[in-house]
């Protein structure tokens, strides 16, 4: 028995030091942010945060609404200091729990901060155990704390669908890339110093009435909504600071010359057609971007060679898929559709002289001594490079029908 | 000091486990940027020549411990000086341990809690385990080595597998040439942590297997563990990228909070603190262990009563630094006294070994 009692006492000893003293944090007094806004104006810093409210999420599915409870699933608070820190502990002011960082799924930048420059957001992220550095990153035209008040239809928490939205559009769309905080830092690090974040902003109509509609739960009540926030644009960074905007084809464009493209879905013109409404549409599945840079005389080349494979999903076009050489027609203008696009991206950053795709490094790793010489003029040597594009196309497959449907009735009628 | 058997397998485990220990805590040759494989390998060459010479020292009197061999070969007064030396330098190195475990508890579990505290506990456990005596570390390595290792496979699978270590980073290569790489390599890696294994002249007697077998084995999982080593550390400035990970404070912990897998495998910070206790703990009660052995052989005093006074010795010493930017200060300075107790007196003393002639048995 003696013996008893001396093999437990030290069960009983860790089951009073486990328990945590002055760590302890029970769950209640936590504010699990899902999503945080990053406004600056004046060289003050407003943040907002938006709280997940526990009653709200009650019983029901992640597809469906609210009806169970009353209680919004989140809610907003924003807080103003000098710096971030200084704002989010003046929280403590307002919210009767601690904000809790952890599980953030999404940060939103205000145009003003983003032009203001990141360096301190990023510094932030990087210095901080709990804040971590996989949140996805975006940047709105208007203030931030107004687009954290917006639901998401369909979705609970709008900052999880938020960081939804923007991973899913990369593996399945890839006009823009999904940039989380370490991203960014990434690209503050590397030699082309030039970084991009894609925009959020509310698309349809953007009056007060609809914002009021959007922020309370009525939304999940109807079966449309006038309103909704959309990836619009995408912000080119540049040291950490905001220096312009591509719209989205030319961001496409930048996806395709930084090997971002995974699945995608092109509309080309029907070659060879008058109708300049007759489209095939084009799934891309597979695509492998190589950008390699080749010495010419004293300049740069960057060749880059695309391998796309992919699936004809429609098609309005006058060709005869049955043979080798429709098929043929419909990749070659695919493949001249994507070049334009590579193109146009191309463009655009020469425009903002921003190396978004990464230009830097890749000759950098392959010719570190020219390297050196061109670091320090690179913003003047950047435009100047040339950009030859090479895609090869592969329609791997037709789908169910051989022939367009117009093509094969044209045929009929004759 | 229990007399059990110790096996071989269970010293090369203590050694896998006291390697790996503390350095994947730092990162190695920040200045090589990406060639800090090449400096690690360097280092590891350097590393190999010392164990020729420990494993020599030990095959010449295969008997006899660190400071038996230094009372023998020395006499009586200059072999317990030098001992009392050894005897400093493993207890000065087991509260650099000590407080490193503390400093990074508190960062990411226990920010509230005071480090006395936190340390005051450390060292309860460890003195219960020095007290034990070295066999009994060896089984305790051996029990937890499957599941450390086995975190870190893990850990790097899931690095891997989610695409965050990019291999081109290792381009180009040598591009600053071998400067920052000598230099990083010499006496910075060498030192830690492959100089720290003078440590293991105080365990080698123990193993009860031929002493041919043991050297053997230890090659092999010298080079097996400056491998793993190597490749711990190229994968963290992969996956981070040069320019951050020289800037972390614990650029482990960076490339772990990278990992995000499905909604579920996110924050694995715990592994890394796990493996990161286990590590430290283990070098800091074979380093403990080292210096009682040490009051116990050349004093005379009870082991019992060496490890407590050691154990609390070590507790004192971790507060030298008042706060952590001192505490790596401290620690790249004395790296300067360290190939003395590394390098230099054991090469004297296996010189006046080979003067003295053999002396077997």
């Amino acid at each position: 028995m003696p013996r008893f009692i001396a093999l437990m006492f030290p069960f009983v000893i860790c089951c009073f030091i486990l328990a945590g003293c002055w760590d302890r944090r029970e769950l209640n007094e936590l504010g699990i942010t899902s999503a945080t806004g990053i406004d600056w104006s004046d060289g003050k810093w407003r943040i907002s945060y938006q709280v997940i409210v526990p009653s709200g999420m009650g019983s029901g599915d992640s597809g469906g609404g609210s009806g169970s409870s009353s209680h919004s699933t989140v809610h907003v608070f924003s807080t103003e200091g000098s710096t971030i820190r200084e704002a989010a502990s003046k929280s403590n002011l307002e919210i009767p729990r601690q904000l809790y960082f952890a599980h953030t799924d999404t940060v939103i930048i205000g145009k003003k901060a983003a032009e203001h420059g990141l360096s301190e957001v990023v510094e932030l992220y990087l210095r901080s155990v709990e804040a971590r550095e996989t949140v996805m990153m975006a940047v709105t035209e208007e203030s931030a704390s107004a687009v954290l008040k917006l639901f998401v239809p369909m979705e609970k928490v709008p900052g999880d669908a938020l960081n939804k939205i923007m991973l899913k559009q990369k593996e399945n769309f890839g006009y823009y890339p999904a940039v989380r905080v370490v991203d960014f830092a990434r690209g503050l690090y590397s030699d082309s110093r030039a970084t991009s974040v894609p925009e959020i902003n509310l698309k349809g109509k953007r009056d007060n009435k609809a914002r009021k509609e959007l922020s309370s739960l009525d939304i999940f009540k109807k079966t449309f909504s006038g309103s909704k926030l959309t990836l619009t644009g995408l912000s080119v960074f540049k040291d950490a600071r905001r220096v312009g905007r591509l719209d989205p084809i030319e961001s496409f464009g930048v996806s395709w010359l930084s090997d971002n493209v995974r699945r995608s879905i092109v509309a080309v013109p029907c070659p060879g057609d008058s109708d300049p409404n007759a489209y095939s549409t084009f799934r891309i599945e597979k695509v492998k971007t190589k950008v390699t840079p080749q010495k010419k005389q004293d300049r740069f080349q960057m060749l880059v060679q695309a391998d796309v494979r992919g699936e004809l999903l429609e098609s309005e076009c006058k060709l005869d898929l049955t043979k080798n050489e429709g098929v043929r027609k419909l990749s070659d203008s695919i493949e001249q559709h994507i070049e334009g696009i590579m193109e146009t991206g191309w463009k655009a950053v020469q425009r903002l002289n921003a190396d978004l795709p990464g230009f830097a490094d890749k000759i950098h790793r392959k010719y570190p001594m020219e390297w050196k010489r061109l670091k320090e003029n690179w913003s003047e040597q950047f435009p100047k490079l040339a950009v030859d594009t090479r895609v090869r196309v592969s329609v791997i497959r037709i789908g169910l029908s051989h022939k367009p449907l117009k093509q094969d009735r044209s045929n009929v009628k004759g | 000091m229990n007399s059990r058997q110790t096996r071989i397998s269970e010293l090369v485990v203590c050694y896998i486990l006291f390697e790996i220990g503390s350095t994947t805590l730092f990162l190695m040759a920040p200045e090589a940027r990406q060639d800090a494989w090449i400096a690690m390998l360097a280092a590891a060459f350097g590393g190999f020549l010392l164990l020729i010479l420990y494993m020599a020292i030990y095959r010449f009197d295969p008997s006899r411990d660190l400071y038996a061999l230094l009372r023998r070969y020395w006499g009586k007064w200059i072999g317990s000086a030098a001992g009392l030396v050894f005897t400093g330098y493993f207890a000065y190195e087991a509260s650099r341990n000590l407080r490193d475990l503390g400093e990074i508890a508190s960062v990411i579990l226990l920010q509230r809690t005071p480090l006395f505290i936190i340390l005051f506990i450390t060292i309860l456990v460890v003195t219960n385990t020095v007290r034990s005596g070295a066999p009994v570390l060896f089984k305790f390595c051996l029990a937890i080595f499957p599941m450390t290792l086995g975190s870190f496979l893990i850990l790097y699978l899931l690095l891997f597998g989610l695409g965050e270590v990019r291999i081109e980073r290792m381009l180009p290569v040598l591009e600053s040439g071998w400067k920052p790489i000598i230099d990083a390599a010499f006496p910075e890696i060498l030192s830690f942590p492959f100089g720290q294994t003078v440590l293991f002249l105080v365990f080698f007697p123990l193993v009860t297997n031929s002493a041919r077998k043991l050297k053997k084995s230890m090659f092999i999982t010298f080079a097996a563990t400056a491998l793993m080593l190597t490749l711990f550390n190229q994968i963290i400035i992969l996956a981070l990228g040069p320019g951050i990970a020289a800037n972390c404070t614990l650029p482990l912990l960076q490339t772990v909070q990278l990992i995000e897998l499905g909604d579920v495998f996110e924050r694995m910070d715990i592994f890394f603190a796990l493996i990161l206790f286990i590590g430290l703990g283990t070098k800091l009660a074979a380093f403990c262990i080292g210096a009682a052995t040490g009051l116990h052989r050349l004093f005379g005093l009870n082991y019992l009563f060496s490890s407590v006074l050691v154990c609390a010795a070590v507790f004192g010493a971790s507060f030298l630094s008042p706060n952590y930017t001192h505490h790596i200060w401290m620690g790249k300075q004395v790296l300067n006294w360290y190939p003395i107790t590394q390098i230099a007196l054991p090469v004297l003393l296996y010189v006046v070994m080979l003067i003295r002639g053999q002396r077997a048995g």
